[in-house]
């Protein structure tokens, strides 16, 4: 039982490993000469002011959400699709209530305004 | 053609009705002006007193539906009655605190409907994935309503607590699922009560349902505020909300004890010796621990969060009895704790009418001169708190206590008894405070008739129950 | 006349009538004394009717039991709302709704001027229908209710005058009141044990069984179980019987205020004078008495219960009469007094003296009532000073409350022939001839001694000598305080008439019940009775004596009493009790809240990084509270605990579970 398990673990070890080995490559292989120029953070461009980190503005966060509803949308209606003609009017009216809940959020959203940009 | 296995929709009639009424509530409130938002709630109570009524048919009938994931029978029936109690009583103290804390919006009495059906999720769930669901809706609409008063940084403060030590209890649940799966091959909680009979489960399996069985336990043992796992509660309690405070104390904290009992006594019935003693240890611990922090409060708030704590120690005796006579007698303390902490907080909210805190223990003195409807109110809930015959506290203490009395919990009876003997302190303090003593400041009371309404008709039926509890606890 | 039995309702529902009558409907302080005071008579008027109705039945049948509805039901358990009606209720509730309608009357008059007269006299009403609840419940769970209900009556109206800072110095009237509660509660938890105890083992809470309902008795089935044992861990075992009996008496010392429980009752003077009358001294602490009496099938039972009972009221008995001595105000004389005296009916019914410690009851509501009331005019007539030492040389000024308070006095000295020597001697009677226990009958002979030492201890306090701070002048009481205090005073005269040695109307009045048997009185009780006397008009003579004439001269307001001197500690030792508070309060109250307020300083304000990390973690406590951004890093704090929590269970489930 637990050797079934062992896979997962190897499985991980081997997904580590795999993007590790070319990193240690190139770090070991290439040469190294840095210059001021060249650790510079643009080589040209306009000089950095300022923190480079920033406040997303809230907006770009409800835009994702509501990206997301729908990509977890899209996962649904696929195998949905696939199976639509053995799956009969059950599955259809199901289907229909699902995008209606969605298009209740949907309309919930604009209503409250989360899709306009401020 | 796939077969669709055929669904029994009168098991799950008083969820289609809270879910559909909910997410029709929501587009509803969309055209609802804020000055006429008290419609929103109005019909948010419609919705719950249509699923009340449907819970009425199927009384008396058992019943489960989607290959057996959700299951209805009268421990159901009662503890949804006992949710959406909680729930209408709740909207109905709400109605004057959210325009006077400047947070009426319309969101409010939506996710009190979506709370409500997670609860039910959690009574009728047949399958850890449902209880799962069930828990998860409840959270996440709680951890919403807990911040609801967004502006108040206390209340932003008990949502993130709230949901920094959820998310932490929601990974240990779902990694004892995951683990009793593995174990069992089986979400079913009748199957893995089955596969644990037969007793064919040994070695590392044995090993891996126990962790996940104690995960489990941990997972809704967070949500009833059980001791270690209740360090979040004084603070959640203090910031949210005064009527959120009030139904996560009793609706929330009954949903979890209706999970935790589907698990225990369905799917972990075999391993009584096993998880017996350490719960009863815990429930002990939690008794005392509450009790001994609400000693000290000088916030009446803060001191009703400890109490829910020790109250919580004191139901969780009824599933530990493992008996019919013990989930009967956690069913009545539930109701009896649902109507008396409503109250209690009830008369909290009346005291917040100028939108600020008023709950200092000093702020109640001499109440009774100013309000003595509320000073009474406030009296009959602290005694019932105290479990002082005749109210529905004392027969549900004398419930739960023969319960496990027969069950040979002789020890923890007698801490049991003990602590509230000296928990008396407390809560009888609050009385003297009221009755015995003069005000220090003007505290404004809310002169609403709709709260007034609801605080009185919880504090009638403590006393009712408490004088007839015979009728009652027969229909459980 | 069997279709009347419907009057022993009215009892307790007439003062709940009027509870809610002058809770509702009074406005006035006349009407509210009115209502209250008609109610508690009709209430007598109703429980004379039920005897009269109770007697008109065949011998057999003298045992009513109405019950109203089923309370409780679950599976066998099953208990019923119902009023007993038999000789014993009748008894009590006679007492009850006697003297407290005469307290009623006497307090419209006291409380004249009150600030809070309506709920004076709600809270009065409602503790009379509590009172006759419990003397009238037919099982013990509604025994239970009045239990509670009483007491928490007691607990509303020691508070009464909440606004006087302190009656007696260093007396908070809440924090008596509480206090009161609190100490009920404890003895309160025991006796819900032993409830518990008594349905797990007997099967039932009813006292006796109801065909109609099909509920058994308990009472009936002790017998069986005497031998009984039931383990209690490493202690080894106990009886059954035995230990129901004991956890009842941890109730009883909790509401009889009895050692090691009674630190209450002092402290509940600070509550108006009527309600030390009603519910101090008269009715409420009697429940405890009247407990073992209605179980007294269980405490015959178990011989060892029933001489830790008498172990019990002896040591307080003589504890209490030694405090008793000592005190200077005057109610907290009658206080301890009150206490001595409960601890001579428990001694009688821990010795099967059934009778006796019912008569003692009786006879001790009457006087004791009636020294009360008396010293409440006392009180009022010297402008609400209560100490002693401000007194002195009232007897000119107060002629008839002179005479009053003297017959109370002497009725509790035990003097022939007042009530009180007849029930007094009763007992001393059966500890010495009956039981032969002479150890135990010396005993009480000498706190009987000491009663009637500071009995004249305090009349010569008050009464003799000159007044030692001169004021206004005294008044007599008005007729609405005089009438009761007259009555009274005629039931403590006459009182022991009621079961007078030959006649025994109550003795065989009550024997249904208790199934004593009758007395054989011989020469050799005669003598005992008459140096029993003696010696008490020698400590009430000795008493006097000291203190109007030897010592007067030297007692002065403020200044310690002159027999300190010769005393020393063992005085001061008395006059605080023997210490049971300081007990209490060193190693349970302070121990009890330091250890609540650390556990909420570690969990609840610092988190343990505050102890573990910054020494002085009481600052970083108040910061805490001020910086609110500091507070999310106390998540951690609780995260760190839950994961406490989860290595226990886990490891504990999967190591047990193995």
């Amino acid at each position: 039982m637990l050797a079934n398990y062992a896979f997962i673990g190897i499985f991980f070890i081997a997904a580590l490993i795999f993007p590790l080995i070319p990193l240690i490559a190139a770090w070991r292989l290439r040469p190294a000469r840095p210059t001021a120029t060249k650790l510079d953070t643009y080589e040209c461009g306009l000089e950095v002011i300022g923190e480079t980190r920033v406040q997303f503005r809230v907006q770009y966060y409800l835009y994702a959400l509501a990206f997301v509803i729908f990509d977890v949308e899209m996962v649904f209606l696929y195998p949905w699709a696939v199976a639509y003609n053995q799956l009969g009017l059950y599955g259809l009216l199901a289907m229909t209530v699902f995008i209606v809940i969605l298009v209740f959020g949907l309309a919930y959203e604009w209503k409250k305004g989360a899709l306009e940009w401020v | 053609m796939i077969e669709i296995p055929p669904i029994d929709w009168s098991v799950v009639l008083q969820l289609c009705i809270i879910f559909g009424g909910a997410t029709a509530l929501l587009m509803a409130d969309l055209f609802i002006p804020e000055v006429r938002r008290r419609v929103t709630g109005y019909l948010a109570l419609a919705v719950l007193a249509a699923a009340a009524i449907a819970g009425v048919a199927p009384w008396g009938c058992r019943g489960h539906t989607f290959s057996g994931t959700i299951q209805i029978d009268s421990f159901s029936l009662v503890l949804n009655w006992i949710f959406m109690l909680g729930a209408a009583i709740t909207i109905v103290l709400s109605f004057d605190y959210l325009p006077r804390h400047g947070i009426n919006r319309g969101e409010y009495y939506v996710m009190i409907l979506f709370a409500v059906g997670g609860m039910m999720l959690l009574a009728q769930g047949a399958d850890l994935v449902v209880l799962f669901l069930g828990l998860e809706l409840l959270s996440i609409t709680l951890y919403a309503l807990a911040g609801f008063a967004y502006p108040r940084t206390t209340s932003e403060e008990a949502a993130m607590k709230y949901l920094l030590i959820g998310a932490f209890a929601t990974g240990f649940l779902v990694f004892g699922i995951a683990l009793v799966y593995g174990a069992t091959g089986a979400t079913n909680l009748a199957q893995i009560g089955a596969v644990l009979a037969e007793g064919r489960i040994d070695g590392e399996n044995r090993i891996y349902l126990m962790a996940g069985a104690a995960m489990t336990v941990i997972g809704l043992g967070y949500k009833i505020s059980l001791v270690p796992f209740h360090m979040w509660t004084p603070d959640v309690y203090e910031g949210s909300p005064t009527p959120i405070t009030a139904f996560m104390s009793v609706a929330g904290k009954a949903a979890a004890f209706a999970g935790m009992t589907r698990f225990l006594l369905t799917a972990l019935e075999t391993q009584r010796e096993i998880w017996v003693p350490i719960l009863a240890a815990l429930a002990a611990i939690t008794i005392v621990v509450g009790n001994l922090g609400a000693l000290t409060q000088q916030n009446v708030k803060r001191m009703l969060a400890y109490s829910s704590i020790g109250q919580a120690g004191y139901i969780l005796l009824g599933p530990l009895a493992a008996s019919e006579r013990g989930t009967e007698a956690m069913l009545y303390y539930l109701l009896a704790y649902t109507l008396t902490n409503l109250a209690a907080f009830g008369v909290l909210i009346a005291l917040e009418a100028r939108g600020e805190a008023a709950w200092n223990l000093s702020d109640l003195g001499g109440l009774w001169q100013r309000s003595p409807g509320l000073a009474i109110a406030m009296a009959i809930a602290m005694l019932s708190l105290a479990g002082v015959p005749p109210t529905a506290g004392f027969v549900a203490k004398f419930a739960v206590f023969t319960a496990a009395w027969q069950a040979g919990q002789a020890v923890l009876v007698f801490i049991g008894v003990i602590v509230s003997a000296i928990a008396a302190f407390y809560y009888l303090r609050v009385v003297a405070q009221i009755f015995m003593s003069e005000p220090t400041r003007e505290v404004e009371i809310s002169s609403d008739r709709v709260l007034a309404f609801g605080i009185g008709l919880s504090v009638i039926a403590i006393v009712l129950i408490g004088v007839l509890p015979a009728r009652l606890l027969n229909l459980i | 006349m069997s279709d009347l039995r419907w009057v022993i309702w009215l009892i307790p529902a007439l003062p709940l009538l009027g509870f809610l009558v002058t809770v509702l409907l009074a406005r006035s302080e006349r009407a509210a004394g009115l209502i209250a005071s008609v109610a508690v008579g009709l209430s007598f008027v109703a429980t004379i009717a039920s005897i009269a109705v109770m007697q008109s039945l065949p011998e057999e049948a003298r045992r009513l039991n109405i019950v109203l509805w089923e309370w409780i039901s679950v599976g066998a358990f099953r208990v019923s709302f119902g009023v007993l009606f038999d000789q014993l209720t009748a008894v009590m509730a006679l007492l009850i709704t006697g003297v407290g309608g005469l307290i009623h009357i006497y307090s419209i008059g006291y409380m004249h001027g009150d600030s809070r007269p309506v709920r004076f006299f709600a809270y009065l009403n409602l503790f009379i229908f509590a009172m006759l609840m419990l003397v009238m419940a037919d099982n013990l769970l509604l025994l239970f209710l009045g239990w509670e209900g009483v007491g928490l009556c007691s607990f509303l109206l020691i508070g009464h005058y909440f606004d006087r800072r302190s009656v007696a110095p260093g007396i908070v009237p809440s924090e008596a009141a509480v206090k009161a509660f609190v100490v009920n509660r404890v003895g309160d938890a025991a006796f819900l044990l032993a409830i518990i105890l008594v349905f797990s083992r007997l099967g039932s809470i009813s006292f006796f069984p109801n065909e109609a309902l099909g509920i058994n008795g308990y009472l009936e089935r002790a017998p069986e179980l005497a031998f009984t044992q039931v383990g209690i861990g490493f202690l080894g075992s106990i009886g059954v019987i035995t230990a129901i009996c004991l956890l009842m008496l941890i109730g009883v010392t909790g509401k009889s205020a009895q050692v090691p429980l009674y630190t209450w009752l002092p402290d509940a003077m600070a509550g108006p004078t009527p309600v030390s009358a009603l519910i101090h001294a008269a009715t409420m602490v009697t429940a405890g008495v009247y407990l073992i009496v209605r179980n007294h099938t269980l405490f015959s039972a178990s011989p060892t219960a029933a001489g830790v009972v008498v172990a019990i009221g002896l040591v307080t008995a003589f504890l209490a009469a030694t405090a008793a001595i000592t005190q200077f105000d005057i109610k907290r004389v009658l206080a301890y007094s009150t206490i001595s005296q409960l601890g001579y009916m428990v001694t009688a019914v821990g010795m099967g003296a059934y009778a006796a410690g019912m008569f003692h009851l009786l006879t001790h509501g009457f006087f004791k009532a009636l020294l009360f009331l008396a010293a409440g005019a006392i009180i009022h007539a010297v402008h609400e000073t209560q100490d002693m030492r401000r007194m002195g040389g009232l007897k000119d000024e107060l002629p008839t409350t002179f005479r009053i308070y003297a017959i109370g006095a002497l009725a509790l000295a035990g003097i022939f022939p007042f009530a009180g020597f007849w029930s007094k001697d009763e007992i001393i009677a059966h500890a010495w001839f009956t039981v032969q226990n002479p150890g135990a009958a010396v005993a009480l002979i000498v706190t009987s001694m000491l009663t009637a030492f500071y009995m004249g201890r305090q009349v010569a306090l008050i009464f003799y000598g000159k007044r030692r701070e001169p004021g206004t002048p005294a008044h007599e009481p008005g007729n609405a305080m005089r009438i009761p205090l007259f009555i009274l005073a005629a039931a403590a005269v006459l009182g022991g008439l009621i079961n007078l040695p030959g006649v025994h109307w109550l003795s065989s009045f009550l024997e249904p019940v208790i199934h004593e048997p009758e007395v054989v009185y011989t020469l050799g009780m005669g003598i005992l009775a008459t140096i029993a006397t003696l010696l008490s008009i020698g400590g009430a003579y000795l008493g006097w004596w000291l203190y109007a004439r030897a010592l007067a001269g030297r007692v002065r307001p403020g200044r310690d009493d002159p027999a300190l001197r010769y005393l020393g500690d063992l005085w001061r030792g008395a006059e605080l009790g023997w210490g049971f508070d300081w007990f209490y309060q060193r190693v349970i109250v302070r121990p009890y809240r330091n250890f609540s307020q650390t556990l909420s300083d570690v969990f609840d304000r610092q988190g343990i990084d505050g102890i573990l990390v910054a020494g002085p973690g009481r600052i970083l406590g108040v910061l805490a509270h001020g910086v609110r951004v500091a507070q999310s890093g106390f998540v951690r704090n609780y995260a760190l605990a839950f994961l406490i929590g989860v290595v226990v269970l886990v490891g504990y489930f999967t190591l047990a579970g193995r």
